[in-house]
């Protein structure tokens, strides 16, 4: 084709559509409608737009890339470490297989706490007990004050004499070997994979039974902050919703020139940091702050009668309808600037009243965004950290300070995910049930 | 003559206390005519309809429909038909929906409202079409329905703001057709806006030539065409031949001009004494080569000829100065004329029509 033997396409591409061609005119198509040129033409154009649509590809690839670094693999990452049970396994191997054996019943017998014993010892001196010790203590605590006790009492060469045994040398160093319990959790953390994370996390336990029994009343916290989350996310969107809709509606019927100056004033608050904003809300709501001031001076509320605004669920809830705000109002505006304002006039002239018209005709149309604006804040609420840390106090901390605190304070990494992985889930319910309702391919954010 | 139906009475309307959007504008407007306010963009005529319909305040003035005064009426119980341009059908409704909303407002009970929609649909030739969306629609469709939406709950007075501007040509020429059938039919009062003067002269029963928020002349459409009352309409209604000049002298039915080099000769319209006029002649009366008793014949010389098939259109530039449109019949004794030759032009005197010299000149024209 271009002289150097190298065809720019395959030759058995162009056979092969010669003989479909072929069978063509033989049902009886005219020949002068299959031009040879078009045929060829047709294949290099498909070919062209093959390459395109790589060459688009590798450009978006680096993006592809960069999310699955950072975003999938720190999900699969999560998913994992929630049902992760491997310590046991890992660093006192023929622990875990003795314990996998034992049936549960009374207290493990000589050989198993020989095993149990030996490789405790021996963990403590190749410093690898803390792993294990550490991963126990989620379980119970005190696990790790009595694995490194223990363990430090076996590095030196302690154990029972020739009349004595394991079970009483251990119940003599400590008495808590002497519990079941004790060794009901060392048989749990035998396997690989675990549900005691999501367990805990939903204020579940295993019975002595081996079933699943509730925590008792005064252990009972996440199904409680998971609600609260829950509640104070949709009130939120529901506030920006109620204050949004007004902002938007008016931004989207004035002139351009002075709704740009709305606009900045709603995109205003970004350009100053998040932490000063939430801080400063403390400056207003506080008991010296502003607001009370205000009140007090105007003699409305006695100085002793101050009222508390701030850190504490009524500050969570208000710094976070302020920090939000504009994520409902952005995709409110940009839907309802689409409505053209002669469809009020046209419902108004058919005999409509104003109201009537803006329930039957303005706001149906509006609901794309109104779907929108709310998902958006819905799912920003959802996992909001920040705002609820600083000026929440106690009763105003929602899921995210919780999982804040087991990755940050206790460490407990598993525990942690396992929150995590129960918020994504409800996020991705809430996700499915807009998607039922509204559609996501109608959704407009800006 | 029938009762008069709307009528504006010195209505005035502005937004900044400085320009006068509408001026002290008169109007009566009698059942069954089909009135059309034409002009240029921005002379007033959309606000004079939406202050009827009653999406403007009216500045002052008073405006009556049938003899009341609807100043303070709100919009939604004027009762009144409104066709806009860009059909404004609602777009989750179906056709159906759309057609019933006004309907539905009233509190009329289902079964009346489908036979009145199937009724309405069969009017506007779309039967069938009443579960789609407007979207499924073309351009047209979405007009007829626009159309038969703002007639369902049977509005005797009807407005129309440009309700064909969004059209090509041959689906404008179509539903002007259509426009027109319904008016007839239904006996209707129609009060239309437009700024395409084909269209007005077309539809309707008198014209109201607007600008700069007044009205410069209101009559049937071949009195505006023929007599155009002042430069501005003359200039603004087809195409019209426009020469400056001096008025000379005057005496009854004629007046004499200076202009294009000559004495010319033509109907003087609100002149008086001397002073600067303006000359209009229609293209079509622009005779070549005249006869003898023609009042007027100017030399002059074809510079561009145009063949328009029926008609030829030519630019005859004139020895003293300036030039004209001629637009004649495309006859076998006319054929020689070539672009280059010398010629004679001329007109009658009933065919010029001499206006004074407005302050600055509008419209088009040589």
């Amino acid at each position: 084709m271009n002289g150097n033997g190298k065809p720019a396409f395959d030759a058995g591409q162009i056979a092969g559509l010669d003989a479909a061609f072929a069978i063509v005119r033989a049902v009886g198509v005219p020949e002068d409608k299959i031009e040879d040129a078009d045929r060829r033409q047709h294949l290099v154009r498909g070919v062209a737009a093959g390459l395109h649509r790589s060459r688009a590809f590798l450009l978006v690839a680096p993006l592809l890339l960069f999310l699955a670094v950072t975003y999938l693999v720190p999900i699969g990452g999560i998913l994992f470490r929630s049902v992760d049970d491997s310590a046991l396994q890992t660093w006192m191997p023929k622990t875990a297989a003795a314990f996998a054996q034992w049936d549960g019943a009374g207290l493990p017998d000589e050989d198993t706490l020989a095993v149990f014993a030996a490789e405790l010892g021996q963990a403590r001196k190749e410093r690898t007990i803390g792993r294990v010790a550490n991963h126990l203590n989620y379980r119970m605590s005190g696990m790790r004050s009595l694995f490194n006790k223990t363990g430090r009492r076996l590095a030196a060469g302690g154990g029972p004499d020739a009349a004595g045994n394991w079970r009483e040398w251990l119940a003599q160093l400590d008495p808590r070997w002497g519990r079941r319990q004790v060794w009901t959790i060392i048989k749990a953390a035998s396997g690989r994979y675990t549900q005691v994370n999501y367990l805990a996390a939903l204020d579940l336990r295993r019975g002595d039974d081996g079933g699943v029994a509730r925590q008792p009343e005064g252990k009972r916290i996440y199904v409680k902050i998971f609600l609260r989350t829950l509640w104070v996310s949709l009130a939120v969107t529901l506030f920006c919703l109620l204050l949004g809709f007004p902002v938007a509606h008016l931004m989207a019927g004035l002139p351009p020139r002075i709704s740009n100056w709305l606009m900045i004033m709603v995109l205003l608050p970004f350009w100053t940091s998040l932490l000063v904003r939430t801080t400063s809300w403390i400056a207003l709501l506080q008991s010296n702050g502003v607001i009370n001031g205000t009140l007090v001076w105007l003699g409305l509320i006695g100085d002793d009668e101050r009222i508390q605004m701030v850190f504490n669920l009524t500050g969570t809830v208000v710094a976070m309808i302020y920090v939000l705000l504009p994520f409902m109002v952005l995709p409110l505006y940009s839907v309802m600037r689409g409505i053209p304002r002669s469809l009020t006039r046209v419902a108004v002239s058919l005999g409509a009243t104003p109201l009537t018209a803006f329930a039957r005709v303005y706001l149906p149309q509006t609901l794309v965004g109104v779907g929108a604006g709310s998902l958006l804040v819905f799912m920003l609420a959802v996992g909001y950290y920040i705002t609820p840390a600083l000026v929440g106090g106690q009763s105003g901390q929602l899921i995210s300070n919780f999982i804040f605190y087991h990755i940050k304070v206790s460490l407990n990494w598993g525990f942690a995910s396992a929150l995590g992985v129960i918020l994504l889930a409800a996020v991705l319910l809430v996700y499915w049930v807009y998607h039922k309702l509204v559609g996501i391919e109608k959704m407009r954010v800006a | 003559m029938a009762p008069v139906c709307v009528s504006f009475r010195k209505v005035s309307k502005n937004y900044d206390q400085q320009s006068w959007v509408v001026d002290s504008l008169n109007l009566d407007v009698r059942e069954g005519e089909f009135v059309t306010l034409l002009g240029p963009s921005g002379s007033g005529k959309t606000t004079c309809l939406m202050m009827l319909a009653g999406f403007e305040e009216v500045t002052s003035g008073e405006i009556l429909i049938r003899g009341e005064r609807v100043n303070d009426i709100p919009p939604h119980k004027r009762g009144l038909g409104l066709v806009f341009q860009n059909y404004a059908l609602f777009p989750h409704m179906t056709v159906a929906g759309n057609l019933a909303f006004p309907l539905q407002v009233r509190g009329m009970d289902k079964a009346e409202i489908r036979a009145r929609v199937d009724e309405a649909l069969e009017m506007v030739h779309l039967s069938g079409l009443g579960a789609r969306l407007p979207a499924q629609l073309s351009g047209g469709q979405q007009q007829r329905v626009a159309l038969a939406r703002a007639l369902i709950f049977h509005p005797t007075l009807v407005l129309m703001d440009e309700p064909l501007g969004a059209l090509d040509k041959q689906l404008r020429e179509y539903m002007q057709y259509e426009i027109k059938r319904l008016h007839e039919q239904l006996g209707l009062t129609v009060i239309y806006v437009t700024h395409d003067q084909g269209e007005a002269l077309t539809l309707s029963s008198r014209v109201a030539v607007f600008n700069e928020g007044r009205i410069q002349q209101i009559d049937a459409p071949d009195m505006i065409y023929e007599y155009p009352a002042n430069a501005f309409t003359a200039g603004f209604i087809g195409e019209n031949n426009l020469l400056q000049g001096e008025l000379l002298e005057t005496d009854g039915d004629t007046c004499a001009v200076g202009a294009g080099g000559g004495r010319l000769r033509g109907t003087p319209v609100g002149v008086a004494g001397g002073g600067e006029v303006l000359l209009a002649v229609r293209p079509e009366r622009v005779l070549i080569n005249p006869d003898g008793d023609c009042a007027n014949a100017l030399d002059g010389r074809v510079g561009d000829l145009v063949y328009l098939g029926d008609y030829m259109r030519a630019v005859v530039e004139l020895g003293g100065g300036g030039e004209l449109i001629a637009k004649y019949p495309n006859d076998r004794g006319k054929r020689d004329i070539k672009a280059g030759q010398p010629v004679k032009v001329g007109w009658h005197a009933e065919d010029c029509r001499v206006f004074p010299a407005p302050p600055r000149t509008g419209g088009k024209g040589a």
